[in-house]
């Protein structure tokens, strides 16, 4: 059985290219592709902490969190395609007013 | 505040970017190795009735969502619900 450590570090890499993906790319689906980095990097913290105590509640939150990051994805997508519709790109730099 | 353009300043980002997760991902192993997180039991598996061991532990997963955790798995239907007609009623075209 590997270590929680080696998961823990796995998970900080995964978590700091969704960071770094976020705070730099200028797609939104881009961006979107990286905010599931950053779950997924939870996820698998939840993971390997629930596998090394033996438990099976951690397996039921990931269920929670891979259902929600599923409903996070139709809405951004709507979003984006709302927004594609009246600019004609996706570019998050672009989309700098609330209402019009 | 100013901002630095062309490849000097996408360099010093990048450094900058790399420098911070090299420091995260430094604390994240000093933390994890030293300490040893209690003690790691084997986990608790399944005797199929083919006599197969199932070492997923996918039924308790079956049997606590329907248990302990049911009421936020309702929940979740209503949410996931309210996601998909949410982004139906934003995706669809616009009647003009």
């Amino acid at each position: 059985m590997l270590p929680v450590s080696y998961f823990l570090i796995v998970s900080a890499i995964v978590f700091s290219i969704g960071v770094y993906g976020v705070m730099t790319l200028r797609s939104g689906i881009m961006i979107m592709m990286c905010v599931e980095l950053m779950l997924n990097a939870a996820n698998i913290n939840l993971i390997a902490f629930s596998s090394h105590f033996s438990q099976v509640n951690g397996h039921v939150f990931v269920l929670f969190s891979i259902a929600l990051a599923a409903a996070e994805a139709a809405i951004g997508f709507a979003i984006l395609m709302s927004i594609f519709r009246s600019k004609q790109n996706v570019n998050i730099d672009n989309i700098n007013v609330l209402r019009w | 505040m100013e901002q630095l353009s062309g490849k000097v300043g996408n360099m010093i980002n990048l450094a900058t970017a790399l420098l911070l997760i090299a420091a995260f991902v430094f604390a994240i192993t000093i933390a994890s190795t030293s300490n040893t997180w209690g003690d790691a039991k084997p986990i608790d598996y399944t005797v199929w009735d083919d006599g197969s061991k199932d070492m997923s532990g996918i039924e308790h997963v079956g049997g606590l969502l329907f248990t302990k955790y049911v009421v936020p798995f309702e929940v979740l239907s209503l949410i996931l619900l309210a996601a998909l007609l949410g982004s139906i009623y934003m995706a669809k075209k616009e009647e003009e």
